[in-house]
């Protein structure tokens, strides 16, 4: 009568455990890592870069956020859309390049937050 | 003995420590603490802390059935104690979003402490001695039954939707470790 297993491990626990592995999975699927998403994006719509014109239509996540094992940082993925923004960086008479100079361990998302909502403004210094 | 409320105190007791801490976050701040920074990703992760000890600690106490291992009933205590107050700093974890995975999450957490509540009124319902077990003859034999057999559905209630909550926890854990907290 007295089973070794863990109080947690009963056939209804097991079954809970599998359906909502199954169901995490199939979100996946077909929703990408969406699931994951912290917020909306910012939904302003600008000149066409990177074949979207707001941060809104980007659906894939991996468009932003670089593999953690990767040697490529999110600041490169920002600035293979955002190139105008890439090359003032190297430019001290420019405002990014200024920053960067003054600070040059700066990243893009420390002063340009996301997943705030469609309306969020996207410079916060 | 569960009849003398003492974990629902201090669970309250608890609450309202971490509440007023967290009042104090969001005067000195002045915005609601975002759930990746310092205070509300730390108050997430002690919540499921404390959220993981109400499972994994009463499963292993009830698999030993050893009287050394302290009493059944003081067990149970904790387990309610660790099973509000954990539940409670993962709502503010939230910062009162509750999209995707994330949003799942807390809703079994706030289903299985509802479900525990539900869980602690039926126990509390049959006389017990000291270490959780029942007193034979102050119900009546139907009543007895009954309520037993109450006991044992929510039982199997209860369980499930712990573990489905764990399974969708870990997912939104290793989400956000890949892609936020690991992020470069």
């Amino acid at each position: 009568m007295h089973s070794n297993r863990l109080g947690c491990f009963t056939g209804a626990g097991i079954i809970a455990m599998l359906v909502t592995l199954f169901a995490i999975a199939g979100f996946a699927l077909v929703g990408g890592s969406e699931m994951f998403s912290a917020g909306d994006l910012n939904a302003q719509v600008g000149e066409p870069l990177g074949g979207v014109t707001s941060h809104a239509q980007i659906t894939e996540c991996s468009t932003c956020h670089a593999a953690p094992f990767g040697s490529e940082k999110m600041a490169d993925r920002c600035a293979s859309c955002h190139t105008d923004i890439a090359a003032q960086m190297f430019d001290v008479a420019k405002l990014h390049g200024a920053i960067m100079k003054k600070s040059s361990a700066l990243a893009c998302r420390d002063c340009h937050p996301e997943h705030r909502g469609e309306t969020a403004v996207l410079t916060d210094m | 003995m569960l009849r003398g409320g003492k974990e629902l105190w201090w669970a309250f007791f608890a609450g309202i420590i971490i509440t007023a801490i967290y009042g104090g976050v969001y005067l000195v701040t002045r915005k609601i603490p975002a759930a990746g920074e310092l205070f509300g990703h730390s108050i997430g992760i002690f919540g499921f802390i404390l959220m993981l000890m109400t499972e994994v600690l009463y499963s292993l106490r009830k698999r030993t059935r050893s009287a050394s291992w302290g009493k059944m009933s003081s067990w149970l205590q904790f387990h309610i104690f660790t099973g509000l107050v954990g539940p409670y700093m993962v709502l503010l974890h939230t910062s009162w979003k509750f999209n995707g995975l994330a949003g799942a999450t807390t809703l079994l957490t706030v289903i299985i402490v509802f479900s525990g509540i539900i869980g602690r009124y039926i126990y509390t319902r049959i006389p017990r001695t000291m270490d959780g077990l029942e007193i034979e003859g102050t119900l009546s034999e139907s009543a007895l039954r009954q309520a037993r057999q109450l006991m044992a559905l929510w039982h199997t209630v209860h369980i499930p939707i712990g573990m489905a909550l764990f399974v969708s926890a870990f997912a939104h854990i290793g989400g956000a470790l890949y892609y936020a907290t690991l992020l470069k």
